[in-house]
């Protein structure tokens, strides 16, 4: 691939990870949301090639809006296939530096043993999640036929159950690997409210149990 | 009733329990093979019964992205200069070959080694596996060891090209009951088709050899017909083509090489002749027509009986086996299997299109570029009438290759008392010199063979035969 290629790529993944930080509720500058390719460019160097920008220097660290501890880091690792040895190192990393969120974006995904080991690793205080590039290239909820997705807090959530005297079981449900969950890093239990136009309702609002 | 369910739920938790657990001592097995540089024999006999094939090859390519050759046994860090492209051609086989998996590895031996084991891991899910053990079916795994996978080292690419292969053919653990008995099953075990074909074709070939052997036996007849010594050649296949020789070369091929016409038909005077080919056409006529000719034609009565009779034996059929096709029956029974002819004409001319193909063939090979054009028309015309006059039986038409051009060189010597320019060619040819340098030969010592045998010829017993089966037909 040449470096033009390569570099709007890049530019392209780094920009949809900003938004689903953004989206996620952590802090991006508007600066970096509005990054042009050109702007990329000139940060980041143009000749993928030459390790100008290499991968792992796009690495971005945000906080969270409302909680400055609860903070996320996205790696991009070099290499194209990802090994038992890297995933121990980036949690170790995490624990080190205290980061609960961790995502990682892979070029052509990890070995059966380390997706294994991120399964057996991840526990309520640290979250891990991987991306291929390729599924990073687009924003998935820009896409007009994905409807807008909104994460209940806590509270919201009982007061829904209450309110129509559901038991959470009763609510429809997303799976927990559906994209636009893995988009917002949804975990299982959580409740997101989808808003969706309708041709004779004229806005259809609906609630997803992630499971 | 509640009590009931209640046991079934517990029961329902404990198999979750275990396939968990199950699952979890897979992953942490195959951590361990993947943090060790090196394992034993022992923890990896001992692995297979815990992973799964899948598994197994995340963990070959988890070594190799440590640098780490990707079977466990082994401890050598990659080596640098795996070539990086995905597919290697193999000339040989004409096949594409994946070379992905083979870049995991330091060796083709570990590479072999690693496909080996891999093989053997059961394909049962993990959690499975203990209550199959406890079903008496004990898994018995086994390395390949240093020293046996060494006598198959030597051939990279063959072993490459093996190894893809076998992958399609995915083994049953079960089936090998021994260490010891698989080591020596060892070979049969990771041939591939290919290898076994090549077996089978030496031992084929061993067997036309034996079988040629035979030809012993006209030796010794070349013995009792006295061949000096002179003649004789210390190489068996030359001395068995010879002997083919020998026995095709018969009087016509004499006058033809004598005289510049074939003299055919010449015994056969023109009345006999007549005489036969009547002969055979009244045999055409009472073969086609005797049924009909001869008998006289049924009554209408007789017909009405016979077809009764037939419808009837018809039903009693139809009751016994079924209503058959009966336009089925019919258009398939005329189709009969139509039998090669095997009278000795027809034998002499199957026979003489084999080695008049095989022949020039070999001729085209070597007279293939350094030679006039005119001389090698003249030289092909002359060796397809040269080969008309030879005799040949059913067991001196069958050569190997090799033998099929030193018959050729044998020829070209022949005519050459017919065409004179040959001679000075066959002293130019570089590819016929180094024929003959190669065969241990050289052109004088094949005209003395010739001319032996064209004087000396066996009694013609076969043309002889030819001509009683001839007038076998009176």
């Amino acid at each position: 691939m040449d470096d033009e290629a390569e570099t709007y790529k890049l530019w392209r993944i780094r920009k949809t990870v900003l938004q689903m930080c953004h989206d996620r509720g952590y802090l991006v500058s508007q600066d970096e949301l509005d990054q042009t390719l050109d702007q990329f460019k000139a940060v980041f160097g143009d000749k993928p090639s030459e390790n100008k920008p290499a991968r792992s220097q796009l690495i971005v660290m945000v906080a969270h809006n409302d909680d400055p501890t609860d903070t996320m880091i996205v790696q991009f690792p070099d290499q194209p296939k990802i090994g038992v040895d890297r995933i121990k190192d980036y949690f170790k990393k995490m624990q080190e530096e205290s980061i609960p969120h961790s995502i990682l974006v892979v070029q052509t995904g990890l070995t059966p043993a380390a997706r294994d080991l991120i399964n057996e690793l991840q526990n309520k205080s640290f979250s891990f999640q991987v991306f291929l590039e390729s599924e990073l290239l687009i924003n998935i909820t820009e896409h007009n036929l994905v409807p807008k997705h909104v994460i209940l807090t806590q509270e919201e959530k009982q007061e829904l159950l209450a309110r129509y005297r559901l038991k959470e079981s009763q609510l429809p449900r997303i799976q927990y690997g559906d994209p636009v969950a893995r988009y917002f890093g949804l975990k299982r239990g959580q409740v997101v409210r989808i808003t969706r136009t309708s041709e004779t309702a004229g806005r259809y609002i609906t609630y997803r149990l992630v499971t | 009733m509640t009590s009931v369910d209640q046991t079934k739920i517990d029961a329902f938790r404990a198999k979750i329990e275990q396939r968990r657990a199950c699952e979890k001592k897979a992953i942490n097995t195959c951590l361990h093979l993947i943090d060790e540089d090196k394992v034993d024999h022992e923890t990896l006999k001992n692995a297979a019964i815990l992973i799964d094939q899948e598994r197994y090859r995340g963990v070959n390519e988890d070594r190799a992205l440590k640098k780490v050759c990707g079977y466990p046994v082994c401890f050598k860090s990659l080596p640098n200069d795996i070539p990086k492209h995905q597919y290697y051609v193999n000339v040989k086989v004409n096949k594409v070959i994946d070379t992905t998996e083979r870049r995991l590895f330091c060796s083709t031996l570990c590479y072999k080694s690693s496909k080996y084991f891999e093989r053997q891991i059961p394909t049962s899910p993990v959690w499975a596996r203990e209550e199959q053990q406890k079903g008496n079916i004990s898994f018995k795994i086994d390395l390949l060891s240093n020293e046996r996978a060494n006598e198959e080292e030597h051939d990279h690419s063959a072993i490459i090209s093996q190894f893809n292969y076998s992958q399609s053919i995915p083994k049953i653990p079960h089936r090998r009951e021994s260490s010891s008995s698989s080591s020596s099953s060892d070979n049969d075990d990771d041939d591939d088709e290919f290898e076994k074909l090549q077996i089978a074709r030496d031992k084929y070939y061993k067997s036309r050899a034996s079988q040629s052997q035979k030809p012993t036996l006209v030796e010794t007849k070349l013995k009792q017909v006295s061949l000096p010594d002179y003649i004789r050649t210390d190489n068996s296949t030359i001395d068995f083509v010879i002997v083919c020789l020998y026995e095709w070369i018969t009087d016509k091929t004499k006058e033809y090489l004598e005289n510049n016409m074939i003299k055919c038909d010449t015994q056969i005077n023109p009345l006999r002749y007549q005489q036969l080919i009547h002969k055979v056409n009244i045999e055409d006529i009472m073969a086609s027509d005797a049924s009909r000719a001869e008998r006289k034609l049924p009554t209408i009565d007789e017909l009405r009986k016979i077809k009764e009779k037939n419808q009837y034996e018809l039903k009693v059929k139809e009751f016994f086996v079924g209503k058959s096709d009966k336009s089925k029956e019919e258009s398939s029974s005329p189709s009969a299997i139509i039998l090669p002819p095997v009278d000795t004409y027809s034998q002499q001319a199957i026979r003489l299109s084999i080695v008049s193909q095989k022949i020039m063939t070999c001729f085209k090979q070597m007279f293939c570029d350094d030679v006039k054009q005119t001389v090698s028309s003249d030289l092909r015309s002359a060796l397809s009438e040269l080969l008309l006059t030879f005799n040949f039986s059913s067991e001196n038409v069958a050569l190997k290759s090799n033998e099929w051009t030193i018959v050729t060189l044998f020829l070209i010597h022949l005519l050459t008392q017919k065409l004179s320019i040959l001679s000075s060619h066959l002293n130019e040819s570089k590819l016929i010199q180094a024929l003959l340098n190669t065969l241990n030969l050289s052109s004088d010592m094949i005209f003395h063979i010739v001319k032996y045998l064209l004087e000396h010829p066996i009694d013609s017993q076969q043309s002889s035969e030819s001509r009683m089966n001839f007038e076998d037909i009176d």
